[in-house]
């Protein structure tokens, strides 16, 4: 049995000791959907690519200093991810610099690209290997690779190479449940603490780590590329669902909706068009800052609304029943994390006065 | 490139604050019920309003209330 066998068999036995709703959300999250077991690649802009794995995003920064992963997917995912980074790799190499932009402004001839404005940011000649791995939370969905990958890749502290680190939040791994331990290769070689940490000048552009409190869970990082002006935001963001919030590992509304907010601080829109700060959510189509905005709003008016119903000595039951959801449910609602799964979330974690 | 035309300015509200309506609780929806005289559920009940059995469906008194009947709207 191979090392990636291995760390996909662990995975699953830790899944299945979790308990309640832990379980439920993990279980959704840990193994890509029927048909959706496939690796889509999409240019983002400058060194910046949104891969899409089982549909989990994983972002990666290719250039001169090596690969750096933000998430790594899903264990079961683990092979076909390494194989396209590979493929990807050396494309990026091979043509000198980074690829064309998808997204944005024509300005005049040709695409804004970061060649442009970081030239430091033009690939070697040579591939280089996985350097690192930040996770923006310890969900199996983005974190399962993390075995396999940081295996696969090569990073040097001191003398000896070593496989690539992995970076997350000091609290995103402290809320694993002691029945289903993470393998010790899969936790974070370093953790940060605070509310942000300057991670490097990485392919030519500072990589700043945001720390996100008590929102998706309560170690969430969002991670911002700011030359090529992208957010990483994992799962505070999904286009495919309403917000996963799980409470037992410190999750709540108050957190999503200030993270959202966060966000649309920091992005730049682009006047009259799409564009302006790119934002990969943890699942789904890759946003900016309108999406953003209208994620956020969708947000807001169900905590409002769950407030307003708990203010009326409502009981949860009552509120699910009320299916004060509905008119979000046919955007939202028709994933495996039901209305009623975030409604209970909302209803669990809002800084509601309930009697 | 110019800069960005729009400038934000305080509008009195929080941070963050998103302006929408509770359920139930947006008077602007009876303005078109009051403007036409139809009933409740008449400007919102989608394609089949376009048949003429809601004609009757309304008649039969499933989507008007009490309310309307006594101050008329619908009439």
């Amino acid at each position: 049995m191979t090392m990636k066998t291995l760390t996909a068999a662990a995975a699953a036995a830790a899944l299945l000791a979790l308990p309640g709703h832990a379980n439920v959300v993990a279980q959704r999250q840990s193994a890509p959907a029927p048909g959706n077991d496939v690796v889509r690649v999409l240019p983002v802009r400058g060194n910046i690519w949104m891969i899409n794995a089982g549909g989990s995003n994983i972002v990666a920064s290719i250039g001169k200093d090596g690969v750096l992963l933000v998430d790594t997917g899903g264990a079961a995912m683990s092979e076909k991810l390494l194989a396209a980074l590979q493929q990807l790799n050396r494309a990026v190499t091979a043509t000198g610099m980074p690829q064309k932009s998808c997204v944005g402004v024509v300005q005049g001839c040709s695409w804004w690209n970061s060649s442009t404005f970081l030239p430091a940011t033009a690939a070697p000649a040579a591939p280089k290997p996985i350097v690192g791995i930040v996770n923006t939370s310890f969900d199996a969905d983005h974190m399962g690779g993390n075995v396999a990958v940081s295996a696969a890749g090569r990073s040097h502290v001191g003398i000896a190479p070593l496989d690539a680190w992995i970076m997350a939040h000091e609290k995103a791994p402290s809320h694993q449940p002691k029945s289903s331990p993470l393998p010790p290769a899969a936790g974070p070689s370093e953790a940060y603490e605070g509310d942000s940490f300057k991670l490097n000048f990485f392919n030519g552009e500072g990589v700043v780590l945001w720390h996100m409190p008590a929102a998706h869970t309560d170690g969430d990082t969002i991670v911002q590329f700011r030359g090529s002006e992208v957010l990483a935001a994992g799962d505070v963001l999904n286009m495919t669902s309403y917000p996963v919030i799980d409470v037992e590992k410190g999750g709540s509304i108050d957190g999503v909706v200030k993270a959202l907010n966060w966000i649309l601080d920091v992005a730049v829109v682009e006047h009259m068009m799409e564009g302006g700060t790119l934002i990969i959510p943890g699942h789904g189509r890759l946003t900016d800052s309108a999406d953003v905005a209208y994620y956020r709003d969708m947000v807001t008016i169900m905590r409002d609304r769950v407030r307003a119903a708990v203010k009326k000595g409502m009981t949860l039951q009552q509120i699910k029943a009320a299916k004060i959801t509905r008119d979000y449910d046919g955007r939202f609602g028709k994933t495996s994390y039901t209305p009623d799964m975030f409604i209970e979330a909302v209803y669990k974690s809002c800084s509601c006065a309930k009697s | 490139m110019p800069p960005h035309p729009c400038t934000a300015v305080f509008e009195g509200l929080e941070k963050g604050h998103v302006p929408h309506f509770l359920p139930g609780e947006n008077p602007f929806l009876k303005d078109i019920r009051a403007r036409y005289g139809v009933p409740a559920g008449a400007p919102t009940g989608g394609a089949e309003t376009m048949y003429p059995e809601y004609e009757a469906k309304v008649s039969t008194n499933s989507l008007w209330t009490q309310g309307d009947r006594a101050s008329g709207v619908g009439r």
